[in-house]
């Protein structure tokens, strides 16, 4: 019987334990989150004003960005003033004391200059206004591929002592603006390559359509004047696509919602005379594709098949086959023979948007995707693209 | 039996049709308006409700209910309780992921094409294992549907998928697939209704809920067995054969014979065919009892590897695809939560009756079919041939859509992930591809057909409780670790799941060669879910932290399965104005 | 072929950076925001499973050690199985809707932390 007593004693305890949990979670995640702390804002303060230092930093050391970055730096080391200096003058000024102290003064006014590998520390700065309130001095190189390029000084009340903590966090300040000034190196290189790039993706939006869509416009501003307006909405929305430079990948759905501007413009120009079917199964939309891989296929279409003759039909058909996408463009237009179809997905005769395409899809997923054109004279054309659904470091941004 | 003949073909041709026009669902227009035709949450969970009721939840659990009571409605809150499990550490983040199977996930998060190959063969196993019951579920429905013999249900189910699969039908249509799942919930739910509606509520309350043994009906009972069949009286009692009434002790073994008529007496206890328990009393009615399937430790191995092992089921996962971001990826699986949750109030509500109303089913052993003839049997004449063709008919499309779902998995995982390999280097073009997966599926539908054969006696819910213990022991501890640890090493991962899927097939089978699992310890070779998943984690950590070899991008992997979508794509007011400028 | 394949490209616009790009870069910066977004959702997550994975858990256990269970019965049906079926399927549908509106408004607060 007692046995039985201490089961039952056993098993309320457990149950009891368990309820307790439960509802001490269930209560948990009910709560709204925590009102945040101190700590945690005086952190957010302090990362937020190291993020606001970024943009400007990348641009390299100047005037310009010194100034736009020492108030951030201010909050940042808490110090009562701070300043940005290349090897020889001060560059920008923020905090007390800036009613004398002022860019392109002499560094050396103020401090000796950091030297490469330690900080520098005087408890007296070498000012002569005799009405200076500041007192001591933490100067810390600034250092890009290991080599001096100016110091961050930060100063201090007159009469404060500097802490430990004081030049632990004027040296982690320094070296966060030196590793920020680094990367501004890279990113000249960098932005060198994406222009390069942005000429090639302009490139790829043919004058030929930007012409002719903006010829079409203007036709309507007369006759249509709210049309006109909405038309041109669609066209910049279309070219802000074109330019989203640094979203290599989107997904079929960005893709397609762009042809479908590009589609919206084409039928300005053709109206009834142009006949767009599509039919994309909702389970490729999510399928991630290169930026600009459909819609030159579309326009190609447009160009070959409707252009010439003035009137056309074109086909859009998205599917999904197990592992892959399949999307098929189509056009009812005069079409071309065995060999010029060869010939046009290698890039040599006419239809560049299409072997770039090509070389792109084949690039990212391997030779066994990409386009395969068929075609015959005077029964149109059909561009097939194969998509695999996913791809290791394929991601829409 | 034409009425249900009709409904099944019916919906097997419907099924078929829907996946072969499926297309027209994409509609025709020529204003896109893409983003409006992306899937909903609603769609989306019902299409993976649809890919996911499958034989077990359809017959399986009924059938179980009827042999050991309320402890085989674990097997109902394990099964939804999984999706809780995956909202909560998997389905926003793989989405999120962007990877559309399990070995593509594998890969890409460790870096190792080996891993690829594992997983890819872990797919295989698991989805082969968990096609087995879902053919054996057809073999027994088409008995009861046209009265043929086992192995031809299960032939023509068998060659129906393939043959669909490969001609390209099936193509896991989410509205295809949605469709499914409410003809399921209809054929389950009306025919139960109706039944209670029909009996004015619970009736004869004496047998019901385990209070005494089956017996026969007040006009006794008379059965036809297609073979010869040994059979226990639990307790002392009768049965005419051959005109001559043959007693029998409580206890007693008899051996009943094939194609002749044997009845009980009215009220007369029934025998219960060999490996039927047929539980009473206090044993019935407690979900958790002291021995059998009701045993605390094999409740605990199953509600482990229903929570966990949903998550690495590969049919079901590649549905998450169809989510165009991680937010839908929540809330599909909430939605998903609430679909199951409505489905499984029902399959309890048919062992409970089967118990009564179709104690025939204890002296044949056929429990499992207890959805399908139930109605038949406890209401004779047109009402009962409707219902019983309506749940039948749901019976199909469970089988279809489940089996037609996995073997795209089987074949996709062959054509995709393991040919290229057979085949080193030599790339592959789409028509290639396809036709390999065409191939594949035919090929791929093969071995768990003669499995199905040969497991006729094995419950359908033992069966695919062990393709639930290979995923919890496999892929559950990869996706865990892979996504919230970010110490994981390929290495790892390989041994992890290879251990756990050593641990689980090597206890099934030792489960199998053994026989009847005895009790004790033993009893645990038929739910290795408690000792497999430990060892997969164990194994898993264990590598990983003695690996030197370590994932070398790891914060762009966090950074891929965790960051929201959208960072920084937000089009501020200076990019808009320089581009209209 | 064109110098446009698609690899990491910069901003053409002068030095502003998003903050996708500050985490995309594995900043220390990034490392912060990414490490605080994935605990919180882990603990959110935890937090959903011992909710009811403290009273599923203890549910088959205590259903074994207390015998009455079978004998009490409620409309005619044992209260055993009330307990197994009736609160915890809609709990389940409870609990999942209580942390996906969570976990979105964790994902959310992170955007426009991030956005700053």
């Amino acid at each position: 019987m007692l046995c039985c007593q201490s089961v039952g004693f056993l098993i309320g305890v457990v149950v009891g334990l368990a309820i307790a949990a439960s509802a001490v979670a269930a209560l948990r995640l009910l709560r709204p989150p925590r009102v945040v702390s101190d700590e945690v804002r005086g952190l957010q303060t302090a990362l937020h004003a190291a993020n606001g230092m970024l943009p400007d930093l990348r641009r390299g050391l100047s005037e310009d960005s010194a100034r736009k970055v020492t108030g951030h730096l201010l909050t940042l080391t808490q110090a009562s003033a701070v300043a940005l200096g290349d090897k020889r003058r001060v560059l920008a000024f923020d905090g007390l004391g800036h009613d004398h102290h002022h860019a392109g003064d002499e560094l050396i006014k103020i401090t000796a200059p950091a030297r490469e590998d330690r900080l520098h520390v005087e408890s007296r700065l070498a000012c002569e206004h005799p009405d200076c309130p500041l007192g001591p001095v933490i100067a810390a190189p600034l250092l890009v591929a290991g080599e001096l390029v100016g110091s961050f000084v930060a100063l201090y009340a007159r009469g404060r002592r500097i802490t430990p903590n004081d030049t632990r966090t004027a040296a982690e300040a320094a070296s966060l603006v030196s590793a920020q000034l680094e990367l501004n190196a890279m990113d000249e290189q960098a932005e060198r390559l994406a222009r390069a790039e942005l000429r090639a993706l302009r490139a790829q939006i043919s004058p030929h359509f930007i012409y002719n869509a903006l010829a079409a416009i203007a036709g309507y501003i007369h006759s249509n004047p709210d049309e006109a307006r909405d038309l041109l909405t669609e066209f910049a929305e279309f070219t802000r696509y074109a330019f989203r430079s640094q979203r290599p990948y989107v997904t079929l759905a960005d893709e397609l919602g762009y042809v479908e501007k590009y589609l919206r413009l084409e039928r300005a120009r053709f109206g009834e005379r142009l006949q767009v079917r599509l039919q994309v199964e909702p389970e490729v939309l999510p399928v991630v594709v290169p930026v600009l891989s459909l819609q030159p296929l579309v326009e190609n279409a447009v160009r070959h098949g409707v252009e010439r003759r003035g009137f056309g039909r074109i086909e859009i058909v998205g599917r999904h086959l197990d592992h892959d996408v399949e999307l098929r463009v189509t056009d009812d237009g005069v079409g071309m023979d065995a060999e010029r179809a060869a010939t046009v997905l290698a890039g040599q005769g006419g239809g560049v948007g299409i072997a770039n395409v090509q070389a792109r899809l084949q690039a990212i997923f391997g030779p066994g995707y990409g386009l395969e054109l068929r075609s015959e004279p005077g029964h149109g054309t059909t561009v097939t693209m194969t998509l695999p659904k996913f791809r290791a470091g394929v991601r829409a941004a | 039996m034409i009425v249900a003949l009709v409904a099944v073909a019916g919906v097997t041709l419907g099924t078929l049709g829907l996946g072969t026009w499926g297309m027209r669902f994409a509609r025709t227009t020529s204003d896109l308006l893409v983003a409006s035709r992306l899937v909903t949450p609603w769609w989306n969970a019902a299409a993976i409700s649809g890919e996911y009721l499958s034989a077990a939840s359809f017959l399986g659990i009924a059938g179980l209910e009827m042999q050991i009571g309320a402890s085989a409605l674990w097997q109902s809150l394990g099964f939804t309780a999984g999706y809780l499990a995956l909202l909560l550490f998997v389905a926003a983040p793989l989405r999120r992921y962007g990877s559309y199977t399990i070995p593509d996930f594998a890969e890409a998060r460790l870096h190792s094409p080996t891993l690829r190959l594992v997983a890819a063969a872990i797919v295989l196993v698991i989805a082969g294992f968990y096609l087995v019951p879902q053919l054996k579920g057809a073999g027994l429905a088409l008995n009861v549907v046209i009265g043929s013999p086992y192995w031809v249900g299960v032939v023509v189910v068998a060659v129906i998928v393939a043959v669909n699969v490969a001609l390209g039908g099936m193509r896991g249509i989410t509205f295809v697939q949605a469709f499914q799942f409410w003809i399921k919930v209809f054929a389950i739910a009306v025919p139960a209704i109706l039944l209670l509606i029909h009996f004015g509520g619970l009736p004869e309350r004496a047998a019901l809920f385990g209070r005494s043994l089956p017996h026969a009906g007040s006009r006794g009972l008379t059965v036809r067995l297609g073979s010869r069949q040994r059979a226990q009286f639990p307790q002392a009692g009768s049965f005419i054969v051959h005109g001559q009434t043959v007693h029998v002790r409580a206890g007693g073994w008899v051996s009943l014979p094939a194609h002749t008529p044997i009845s009980i007496p009215p009220g007369g206890v029934v025998p219960v065919a060999a490996g039927t328990p047929a539980l009473t009393g206090a044993r019935w009615s407690r979900p958790v009892g002291g021995t059998g399937q009701g045993a605390p430790v094999l409740v605990y191995s199953l509600l482990i590897a229903t929570f966990l092992g949903t998550m690495g089921l590969p049919h079901v996962l590649v549905r998450f695809y169809t989510n165009p971001d991680g937010y839908a990826a929540r809330r599909t699986t909430v939605r998903v939560l609430g679909l199951l949750s409505l489905f499984y109030l029902f399959p309890a509500i048919y062992g409970a009756l089967g118990r009564v109303l179709a104690p025939q089913l204890y002296i044949t052993g056929q429990t499992d079919d207890v959805v399908l003839s139930l109605p038949r049997i406890a209401w004779p004449g047109a009402g009962g041939t409707i219902l019983t063709a309506v749940t039948c008919a749901g019976a199909f499309a469970a089988f279809l859509s489940t089996s037609s779902g996995l073997l795209v998995s089987l074949a996709g995982t062959f054509s995709h992930d393991v040919w290229p390999r057979l085949a080193r280097g030599r790339p592959q073009g789409a028509s290639l591809r396809r036709l390999h997966f065409r191939l594949a599926a035919l090929g791929a539908v093969v071995i768990p057909a003669l499995v199905a054969l040969v497991a006729q006696g094995v419950d359908i819910a033992i069966l695919v409780g062990w393709a639930f213990a290979l995923a919890a022991s496999s892929f559950c501890p990869m996706f865990l670790l892979g996504i919230w640890w970010t110490r994981l090493t390929a290495r790892g991962a390989a041994w992890g799941m290879v251990a756990g899927m050593l641990v689980a097939t090597g206890m099934i089978f030792a489960g199998l060669a053994l026989g009847e699992p005895t009790g004790g310890a033993l009893a645990l070779l038929e739910q290795p879910a408690i000792v497999s998943v430990p060892v997969a984690f164990a194994t898993m950590i264990g590598i990983s932290l003695v690996d030197p070899l370590r994932v070398s991008d790891v914060e762009q992997q966090m950074l891929a399965l965790h960051a929201p979508e959208g960072l920084g794509l937000r089009l501020d007011d200076e990019e808009r104005a320089q581009l209209l400028a | 072929m064109s110098p446009s394949v698609p690899g990491r490209r910069r901003i053409v616009r002068r030095g502003l950076r998003t903050p996708r790009e500050e985490l995309a870069d594995a900043t220390a910066h990034g490392h912060v925001y990414l490490r605080g977004l994935q605990r919180q959702q882990l603990t959110l997550s935890l937090l959903a499973l011992v909710t009811f994975g403290a009273i599923f858990g203890v549910l088959p256990l205590a259903l074994y050690l207390v015998p009455a269970f079978a004998r009490l019965e409620l409309f005619g049906v044992p209260l055993g199985l009330w307990i197994v079926v009736v609160p915890m399927l809609p709990g389940f549908v409870l609990i999942g809707w209580i942390y996906q509106r969570r976990a979105d408004a964790a994902d959310e607060a992170f955007r426009e932390l991030v956005e700053r």
